[in-house]
């Protein structure tokens, strides 16, 4: 579904991705995974449009290498970025609105909109509040609630559980399981043993590289991600 | 006497009561987590504590002296710092700048700060990002420059809003340690956190907030195993020792 | 910082020597006018740029300072250092209630509130006949003197403009890097963060604008005494106070070469298109490619010119 190759990002001079390819087939969860500042957030960010790269991004054959930002979703792509990003002076229903906005997405709106609120309760309390004065984790669900409100075809997820409690998170996760149906998804995450639980396939990124790629499974029970990215103790012989 | 005593603090915005009768006590050196599900008041809290917003009622009292309502520098002058929830880097300095400017709050001269900043790096780990821009840098890394910040302006209580945001569990336990570090040096802290290994690794004391209300209060062994606390916000999956 | 002293006392000390040499009353006017924006141009960067508090009106400590010196100098004939001193500490003062008025607002709101302000005095130059002969203005009627030496010709006002301009780049480039210069640029980054750092914002808002204030209104004394005339048009207008800017956003906002560089640039500009013949009809074509230049750097360059050429070096770095 997407396939990257050779990516090389940079801002402005500085470059902080190296030579990264790699494809996303359709309808798995892929996982990215690797320490903080290592060059996840570049990667999704590339992909996007939103930092610039050399290299070439093509999505379902065709190439968006340089195609803008702003018609990803258009497209069917939507990147939920971490660190929430919603529109502060807008109500929560307005921005889950705005979410839906491209073409595809229009006519099912209002089933979209009921399929977020039940995955989000809480934001079915704030929808009349404005964004703005939603605590930190209702603005990352409303955050994630405005991505799947685009029906995407690839769904960016960066960080989604950042900042949120236990329940809303194990919810979030088992959610990302159901859209897997419907939606391929990116996952860039925090909490590694979900990611790595509900993973079909990952990659680990050290320094703007891949150093490892496998599927769940073999990630898991990779002893150097055990140690560097889970911080299990190896078992003495 | 406590460092910080928190006496029924209430906030209200319009007709919503964000904050609806909170108190707790934080003991000189100690660590107090305050946890609790999304949007249950634990930010407006802090925000009431560090002279961010005032409460519409309640009282704060610092070091002994009732403190409610003072601005953020007056109070950062008397020894309180913050981190904040959503980083607020200064984007366009480079993340020595960020901590110098943090620095010369407490410091007579630039060489002083300049001094104090270089520690203050290091112990916190971001001695090799010192020239970066701090707008350019990762939400784990701004997470730890808050705290640097705050650290420089030498605090005796510090109030950390989710520390451990963007950590994979090797750099949360590298954090951890921090927090010690900082602990043993005699600074309290309290603590907003939802990776509840790092609460469980730190905390001396817990209270439990749901819709701006305390449902639980007291030692981590106990608060975790309290029936409302699994319900509000743990979960069964926690709770069945996962 | 030793990069900045050095490279502005070399140039200063080249132009003090250069300029005598070869320059006629035409060019000793343009080189004065760019020293004169130079400064304007620092002074509105300093709590523009650096401490963000955009402001729209500061034609007003420009103008009393002007007004200041002008009145001192006919009444008394006390020395210019002096004189610009109490200038630019009226202006100083003035700023102090401007502040506390304004501070309370925020963004565009304490924009408009300078431009409000301006205003105001400018209303009551125009009016206030018994002091500032209103529209008519003031003619300077003695033959003032900086530190004894008398100031009169364009050669002598040349020399005193160049140890002006320089004083006032060796001080912003100093206080930039001071305690206080940090200050200001913490606020403008993210004022919440300051304050959690034990910055009171208020606080050092007033300091920027205090330092601006006195900085614009010293720079305004000496306008007026080389103009040897003021009179409002020429002081408190707004056409004044957008130049400032100008010159600042143009050459590079938040840097101290930015107002140099933007002042030699647009103020030669605006000499060589009044030169050209077949422009004499449009004399204030000059405002029109103003208006270009602003937008073209707000689009492709907002760092101004400064950023420009850090760009050029960069390219030309890469290829070698």
């Amino acid at each position: 579904m997407l396939q990257v190759d050779k990516l090389n990002s940079f801002y402005g001079n500085v470059q902080a991705v190296w030579d990264v390819s790699f494809e996303v087939k359709q309808g798995e969860i892929l996982a990215i995974i690797g320490t903080n500042g290592a060059g996840k957030t570049t990667i999704m960010q590339s992909i996007v449009g939103l930092v610039d790269k050399t290299g070439t991004v093509s999505f379902q054959g065709s190439d968006i290498s340089s195609m803008p930002a702003h018609k990803m979703a258009e497209l069917g792509i939507s990147y939920v970025p971490e660190g929430r990003k919603v529109f502060p002076e807008m109500t929560v229903m307005e921005n889950l609105v705005v979410g839906g906005y491209n073409k595809r997405s229009r006519s099912t709106r209002k089933d979209m909109i009921s399929y977020v609120l039940d995955t989000f309760p809480r934001l079915k309390e704030r929808l009349g509040n404005f964004a703005g004065n939603l605590s930190g984790g209702e603005q990352q669900m409303l955050a994630i609630g405005r991505g799947l409100m685009a029906r995407p075809r690839l769904l960016l997820l960066d960080e989604p559980s950042l900042g949120i409690a236990p329940i809303p998170t194990e919810e979030i996760f088992k959610k990302i399981v159901e859209i897997k149906k419907e939606t391929t998804i990116v996952l860039v995450e925090q909490h590694l043993h979900h990611a790595l639980s509900i993973c079909d396939r990952g990659y680990a990124i050290e320094h703007g590289r891949i150093s490892l790629g496998g599927s769940g499974e073999e990630l898991r029970n990779n002893p150097h991600i055990q140690s560097v990215y889970l911080g299990m103790q190896a078992t003495p012989a | 006497m406590a460092i910080l005593k928190v006496e029924n603090l209430v906030k209200r915005f319009g007709g919503l009561a964000a904050v609806n009768g909170v108190s707790f006590e934080v003991g000189r050196g100690e660590i107090l987590a305050l946890i609790g599900p999304n949007g249950a008041g634990k930010t407006t809290c802090f925000n009431m504590i560090a002279g961010y917003m005032p409460p519409t009622e309640g009282k704060v009292i610092f070091d002994g002296k009732d403190v409610t309502g003072q601005k953020p520098y007056t109070l950062n002058k008397h020894g309180l710092a913050r981190t904040f929830q959503v980083v607020k880097p200064l984007a366009r300095l480079s993340v020595f700048d960020n901590v110098m400017v943090a620095c010369l709050s407490k410091s007579r001269n630039i060489t002083e700060a300049r001094g104090k900043a270089i520690g203050v790096l290091e112990r916190t780990g971001l001695a090799s990002l010192r020239d970066t821009l701090a707008g350019s840098l990762s939400i784990g890394h701004l997470k730890r420059l808050e705290v640097a910040r705050a650290l420089a302006t030498r605090p005796a209580l510090l109030l950390m809003d989710e520390p451990m945001g963007g950590l994979t569990p090797p750099e949360v336990d590298r954090a951890i340690e921090l927090i010690h570090d900082i602990n043993r040096d005699g600074v309290s802290i309290v603590i907003i956190e939802h990776i509840m290994k790092a609460v469980m690794a730190v905390a001396h004391s817990i209270v439990v907030l749901q819709n701006g209300e305390p449902i639980a209060r007291g030692k981590p062994e106990a608060v975790v195993r309290d029936d409302r606390v699994i319900r509000a916000y743990l979960g069964e999956g926690y709770a069945a020792g996962r | 910082m030793k990069t900045t002293f050095i490279s502005t006392t070399v140039t200063a000390a080249l132009l003090a020597i250069f300029v005598p040499m070869v320059a006629n009353l035409h060019t000793y006017s343009i080189v004065i006018t760019v020293l004169i924006w130079i400064m304007f141009g620092l002074s509105w960067n300093l709590l523009g740029g650096y401490t963000g508090q955009v402001s729209f009106g500061h034609a007003m400590f420009l103008g009393v300072g002007a007004y200041a010196s002008m009145l001192i100098v006919n009444a008394v004939n006390l020395d210019m250092a002096l004189t610009l001193l109490i200038g630019g500490l009226l202006a100083g003062l003035v700023s102090l209630a401007v502040g506390f008025l304004i501070f309370r607002l925020k963004g565009p709101y304490f924009a408009l509130g300078t431009l409000a302000f301006a205003e105001i005095i400018h209303i009551v130059a125009r009016n206030m006949k018994g002091v500032t002969n209103g529209g008519e203005g003031i003619m300077l009627m003695n033959r003032p003197t900086f530190l004894g030496i008398q100031v009169f010709n364009k050669t002598e006002y040349f020399y005193l403009a160049l140890l002006l301009a320089t004083l006032t780049i060796l001080f912003c480039a100093c206080l930039i890097r001071s305690k206080t210069g940090y200050s200001f640029i913490a606020v403008r980054e993210d004022q919440d963060s300051a304050e959690a750092m034990g910055m009171n914002s208020t606080v050092v808002k007033s300091r920027a604008l205090f330092v601006s204030a006195f900085l614009a209104g010293v720079a305004g004394g000496f306008y007026g005494l080389y103009n040897k005339f003021i009179d409002p048009e020429m002081t408190l207008t707004v056409h004044m106070s957008v130049e400032m800017i100008f010159v600042t956003v143009i050459g590079g906002i938040g840097t101290i070469a930015g107002p140099v560089i933007g002042s030699a640039v647009l103020i030669s500009l605006q000499e060589y298109l009044k030169s050209l013949d077949f422009l004499q009809a449009f004399p204030s074509l000059y405002l029109i490619v103003y208006g270009l230049l602003i937008m073209l750097v707000i689009v492709y360059l907002p760092g101004g010119l400064v950023e420009g050429l850090r760009k050029i070096r960069a390219r030309v770095k890469k290829e070698s």
